[in-house]
């Protein structure tokens, strides 16, 4: 176990600026799941993730390399397409990725993947969750993942295969 | 806009990339994921979390999109799958090709013809032996 520093700075457009969320993280085990303590249809523990800020989007920008201007710059991103910030695609399926692996202890995915249906910007807050498709004798499992926001559309739906012990 | 099947096939130039500890760390702390898995300091013992590898292929998808004529701010990011042919670690040397694998049309149902443009990633060790397989699938309205 160790703690690692988490900070969200509060934002609502530049009048407040503020610490939200800020002190010390610790690290969980996550222990194997085992394919006896599995079922067909058993929900995984959802996370709520937000509201999701612009610095959390930058955060991921940063820790991705990946600086298209979409995702941080609200003057090129009110002219584009998406007509505002919006946060990458990547970063909601990486929240789909930390459903499973949150829930199986086991990184040893053998596939993941993911549907993206719509965007997030910052302000709405997503609740990630999913359940177990399937679940074999000999610890094939499947996984459903969604990430939806606060008005209930589904931002992205995702699906995990792992080999768990059995 | 009709994207031109001649462009299956095409590739980017190869790349690589060295997994390290403490990029997987703040890759971590981004996507607030506290799992013990991808924070421990034995580097023997930690892993880079699933969608990790993608972080160094950023841009590059567009560029190949650009060197094939495409505006890639005109597509969407539509399915996305990887295939891990096992984990990820810090010490790993990946080398990264990315191709046009499929160019083809669909209907939609209510914006009319699509074009739908397919890349595939393989993200191989220095040895050549496969580490990921990653399809990802961009949509275009005509």
């Amino acid at each position: 176990m160790r703690e690692y520093y988490y900070d969200t700075w509060i934002e609502d457009g530049g009048a407040t600026v503020g610490y939200r969320k800020a002190g010390w993280h610790r690290t969980k085990q996550v222990p194997a799941k085992n394919a006896k303590d599995l079922a067909q249809g058993m929900e995984i523990p959802s996370f709520t993730q937000g509201p999701v800020t612009r610095t959390e989007i930058v955060k991921y920008a940063a820790a991705s390399w990946d600086f298209n201007p979409v995702h941080h710059d609200e003057v090129f991103a009110k002219q584009a397409r998406s007509g505002g910030i919006i946060a990458h695609g990547m970063m909601i399926f990486a929240y789909l990725g930390r459903a499973a692996t949150d829930f199986l202890g086991t990184p040893n995915l053998s596939k993941l993947s993911a549907r993206f249906m719509n965007v997030t910007r910052p302000g709405d807050t997503l609740t990630v969750g999913g359940k177990v498709e399937s679940i074999a004798g000999d610890g094939a499992v499947v996984l459903h993942l969604w990430a939806r926001n606060q008005k209930g559309e589904t931002v992205a739906t995702g699906i995990a295969h792992a080999l768990i012990p059995s | 806009m009709t994207v031109d099947r001649n462009i299956i096939g095409r590739s980017s130039p190869q790349f690589a990339c060295t997994v390290e500890a403490g990029k997987i760390k703040e890759f971590a702390a981004a996507i607030g994921e506290a799992n013990e898995a991808f924070w421990a300091d034995d580097e023997g013992a930690l892993l880079a979390p699933p969608t990790f590898s993608h972080i160094f292929r950023s841009g590059k998808m567009e560029l190949l999109m650009s060197d094939c004529g495409l505006d890639a701010t005109k597509f969407l990011h539509g399915e996305h799958e990887i295939e891990f042919h096992r984990p990820l670690r810090p010490g790993d040397r990946l080398n990264y090709a990315i191709e046009v694998v499929d160019v083809r049309e669909a209907a939609g149902k209510r914006s009319g013809p699509m074009d739908i443009v397919v890349l595939e990633t393989k993200v191989n060790d220095d040895a050549g032996q496969p580490v990921q397989t990653i399809r990802q699938t961009f949509v275009a309205k005509r």
